[in-house]
């Protein structure tokens, strides 16, 4: 059980939701994240799951996700997600978990063990954000105010991407990944993983070049520590090799 | 709409193992607590109580999920199976026969969850591969039998041919 909440909510409107936030209060919607840790402030939740999108749609430019779209609903469609669905399939090898856990989610939770989150981070789609107003922004700019109602993440980038993890074992969760998306004239890196912080860079696709990433990887490599999945040293070099194979998958 | 505001119990009516179920209940209820301490339905194990294992696998609305990890209160006007409700009389259905013939238990702990994994499985893809076995079931830790025999259970039902 999860013996603080006293409360739950189903809110009407997006502003009846906005304006039902406390501190002690917090949006629900799969769950899997906020029943797993049963954090003792919270006592009322917010049930949004009959307000946020839960469709997806494609264009020739654009592929959006509504942010009530379970995570296995990407993993189940390669052929649609491309690298996205193999990003949502290992960002939790659970198909229980996946069955239950939302890309909304995935995305306010800011895990940066995720794959899918740290490859959605690279791909920095635009988010609809309500609040209780529309407002559209980019997700690394999303200071994680409102709710989140849909993804949109443009195909170019999408096709334009490279995605690498590393992990113990394929069904355990990397403590690695890198992804990297080329856009007109940039490439954007992110590393993540078990490490301080998610790490970026964007870089001019002329300047890139074999010497030119050795500042991400040292700037990279700085997040992690010696641990049991080995040394930061060991970690450097696999950032090396993930930028190296990601870059090739573009 | 309010659905508890200022009080600490709420209606759920839900279909558990084709029985309609209807209760008042604690809000802070997990569907796990529900089926093991309302209904009695104690096939679904708690493990690790965070989504990790799958000894809590119950399948709702046609997909598998941790009930450890779904509030009661969630799972209202949901369809509900547990093991319970997966044979039928004293008839056990063709995976369980399979899990004896196959020798797929061993301590028996994470069975109920690995038997619901497996039979949606068998329902979304009657056919399915070793692989798409392996992936079927990835929620579900096993730690005594290594998972061989209970692959090769489920493979006998999708793997005749």
């Amino acid at each position: 059980m999860w013996s603080s909440i006293k409360k739950i909510i189903i809110p009407a409107s997006f502003e009846e939701a906005i304006n039902k936030k406390t501190n002690s209060a917090v949006f629900y919607g799969g769950g899997t994240y906020l029943v797993s840790n049963k954090d003792e402030k919270i006592d009322t939740l917010i049930d949004i799951n009959s307000l946020i999108d839960k469709s997806i749609k494609v264009d020739k430019n654009s592929l959006t996700i509504g942010s009530g779209v379970a995570v296995q609903e990407i993993a189940n469609d390669e052929e649609m997600f491309n690298k996205l669905s193999m990003a949502a399939k290992y960002s939790n090898f659970s198909k229980n978990i996946r069955n239950q856990r939302t890309i909304g989610g995935e995305i306010a939770q800011k895990n940066i063990r995720s794959d899918l989150f740290t490859f959605l981070v690279a791909l920095n789609p635009l988010l609809e954000i309500r609040n209780p107003a529309k407002i559209m922004i980019k997700l690394r700019e999303w200071n994680g105010k409102g709710i989140i109602n849909k993804i949109l993440i443009s195909i170019t980038d999408l096709k334009s991407s490279g995605f690498e993890r590393y992990s113990v074992l394929e069904s355990a969760p990397a403590f690695l990944i890198v992804a990297v998306v080329r856009k007109a004239l940039e490439l954007d890196f992110v590393i993540s993983g078990k490490a301080d912080k998610i790490y970026g860079h964007t870089m001019q696709l002329s300047e890139f070049s074999k010497n030119s990433i050795h500042s991400i990887i040292d700037n990279s490599a700085k997040h992690f520590s010696n641990d049991q999945y080995g040394s930061v040293e060991y970690k450097a070099s696999l950032i090396a090799t993930g930028i190296k194979r990601a870059v090739e998958q573009i | 709409m309010l659905v508890s505001e200022n009080q600490d119990f709420q209606n759920i009516s839900v279909i558990v193992n084709g029985q309609n179920v209807d209760k008042k209940i604690r809000t802070h209820l997990r569907l796990l607590d529900f089926l093991r301490n309302e209904l009695n339905l104690t096939g679904a194990k708690e493990v690790c109580a965070e989504g990790e294992c799958g000894a809590c696998t119950v399948i709702m609305d046609g997909k598998i999920v941790n009930s450890c990890l779904v509030l009661a209160v969630e799972a209202d006007g949901a369809e509900i199976t547990t093991i319970e409700g997966v044979s039928k009389a004293d008839q056990l259905s063709k995976l369980q026969q399979a899990f004896v013939d196959y020798h797929s238990v061993q301590c028996g702990y994470c069975i109920p969850g690995m038997i619901l994994a497996g039979e949606q499985l068998i329902k979304d893809s009657p056919e399915a591969s070793i692989e798409e076995i392996k992936y079927g079931i990835s929620g579900n830790i096993c730690r005594c039998t290594g998972y061989t025999k209970i692959i090769d259970a489920v493979a006998s039902i999708t793997q005749k041919g």
